[in-house]
């Protein structure tokens, strides 16, 4: 059998994490692969791993641990330089001529006055010449490509649902021509606007997931999240997530910081109350003070490693409330996101090219061109070439690390910005504990019998 | 050990071309499509943990989850 003439070497991204239960986890970083196993075969599966190429064949259960150990990529043959094929993929991803992404951002006019808003205050949207000339751009971009992926961002999206509407229908003509796959796409919304009659155009748009930002308890989150009038939005976010969950995928954020952690536990009891927690994913995120609109935020925004600890005492309290949806680890074997693809671009309604999402609400300076005949001038060039020429196995640390997988170097934008040339996930702080809670998610609903 | 989640196959892992992922989506495995290609954006950009929120988790065949 081939397992048995070839040599062996175990994996770089191995990681295993005891549990209370007399059992442990087995994680690949590379294979994202996750493997409970009893505490009494740990020091059988460490000796094949430390040991790959003894003679195990002659014991059948050392044979078969070998057997599952490689088939999760714990052990991987002798020869197999797993840095070296991650960076190939990496540059595949990145830079080949597979797939155009897009971020498209129909209006930068926004309802709502959030006090930690990271783009400056502008109502441009996108005019009809300006979406005909966008949709001859990316007619030309997608050229012997074969996918075209688009999510709607701001702004608030939903107040020019007819800019939507026009630019739906000329990527669908251009999809079609070009046989490209164009999947289902996704809306960045702050939900106030999107009742029923909303949800079902989205979906006849083809737009079948949007995310919904909701910040605490009504009273903090009004506080944070009003519109622009002062009036609360709460409730009718709410009402809208009722109303629209089972016709558009809906998933909530929660932005977290010191001025609203100690109000998450009333979202959740709200939350369930109403039938939604459970039904409707929600996931935390951190609020960064990483552009000039919201630069004097850093006193209340975590550290990374805060925030990743904060996380895993929060989604404890989800799983407790038998509520779920434990984050995983997702491959990046192909590169972070758009702000580090070539084949990526976020799009302002004036028409402006840019990398990160993050740097849309902020000025002309941020771009990298433009969707005109334009010849992009030496700063757009600088902007793209910060981006595209960054590149995480420069970095030894990045490069040495044992979750560089599922991490690709981290957002490109923090990146760029940190002094350290990176800047770590939160999985680079919390693994363990946030497998630990995954297994005990799985569990829970069944799925170790 | 007991796989509970399958992670990427050697097959699916070593293609580099994406091809693995694409009969997926042409499976329907999938509803979240977007997801199936590791091209993905909406899911990883800006916030990681949108990814994993989605559901599309612990198929063997790499990742993705018919249910969400």
């Amino acid at each position: 059998m081939l397992l048995w003439v070839m040599k062996f070497k175990k994996s770089r991204y191995n990681h295993f994490i005891d549990l209370e239960d007399n059992t442990f986890l087995c994680y690949n970083a590379l294979s994202n692969s996750l493997a409970v196993a009893a505490r009494e075969d740990y020091n059988a599966i460490m000796s094949v791993l430390h040991n790959p190429n003894d003679d195990w064949g002659k014991d059948e259960r050392m044979a078969k641990i070998k057997e599952d150990l490689f088939n999760g990529s714990f052990l991987q043959e002798e020869i197999f330089d797993e840095v070296a094929f991650l960076q190939m993929k990496n540059k595949i991803g990145r830079f080949g001529q597979s797939a155009l992404s897009l971020t498209i951002a129909p209006t930068m006019a926004c309802n709502f006055d959030c006090s930690y808003c990271f783009e400056k205050q502008d109502s441009t949207s996108m005019t009809d010449e300006t979406a005909e000339a966008l949709l001859h751009f990316i007619s030309e971009k997608t050229k012997g490509l074969a996918q075209l992926s688009v999510t709607w961002f701001g702004g608030e999206p939903t107040l020019r649902l007819d800019i939507i509407e026009k630019l739906v229908a000329g990527l669908q003509k251009i999809a079609h021509e070009r046989n490209l796959l164009f999947p289902p796409m996704g809306i960045i919304t702050n939900g106030y606007l999107l009742d029923k009659t909303a949800a079902k155009k989205l979906k006849e748009l083809n737009i079948q997931n949007a995310q919904i930002t909701i910040d605490g308890a009504p009273k903090i989150h009004n506080m944070r999240r009003p519109l622009k009038n002062r009036q609360g939005t709460f409730e009718r976010i709410i009402q809208n997530i009722i109303d629209c969950k089972d016709i558009i995928g809906i998933h909530i954020r929660v932005n977290i910081d010191k001025q609203n952690i100690t109000h998450i536990d009333e979202l959740l009891d709200i939350l369930q109350e109403k039938g939604i927690a459970g039904k409707t994913p929600l996931y935390f995120s951190n609020v960064q003070a990483n552009t000039a609109a919201c630069a004097d935020l850093s006193t209340v925004c975590f550290t990374n490693r805060e925030h990743s600890a904060l996380v895993v005492n929060l989604l404890k309290k989800l799983l407790d409330r038998g509520i779920g949806n434990i984050t995983y680890p997702s491959p990046h074997h192909f590169g972070f996101c758009t702000a580090d693809r070539y084949n990526g671009y976020v799009i302002a309604p004036n028409g402006n090219l840019f990398k990160c999402w993050c740097e849309i609400g902020s000025d002309s300076a941020q771009s990298v061109g433009s969707i005109g005949e334009h010849i992009p001038d030496a700063l757009q060039i600088n902007n793209l070439a910060r981006y595209l020429n960054w590149d995480p196995f420069q970095n030894e640390e990045c490069r040495a690390c044992d979750i560089l997988p599922v991490c690709s170097g981290g957002c490109p934008y923090n990146a760029s910005q940190s002094a350290s040339g990176k800047v770590c996930i939160d999985f680079r702080h919390n693994l363990k504990e946030m497998l630990a809670l995954k297994h005990a998610e799985i569990k829970h609903k069944g799925g170790l019998l | 050990m007991k796989y509970i989640i399958g992670g990427l196959s050697r097959a699916a892992l070593r293609d580099i071309t994406g091809g693995q992922l694409d009969k997926c989506a042409e499976l329907n495995k999938c509803d979240i499509q977007s997801c199936i290609d590791f091209n993905c954006i909406i899911h990883t950009n800006p916030c990681l943990a949108y990814c994993s929120q989605v559901g599309c988790r612990e198929l063997a065949c790499g990742n993705y989850s018919t249910t969400k």
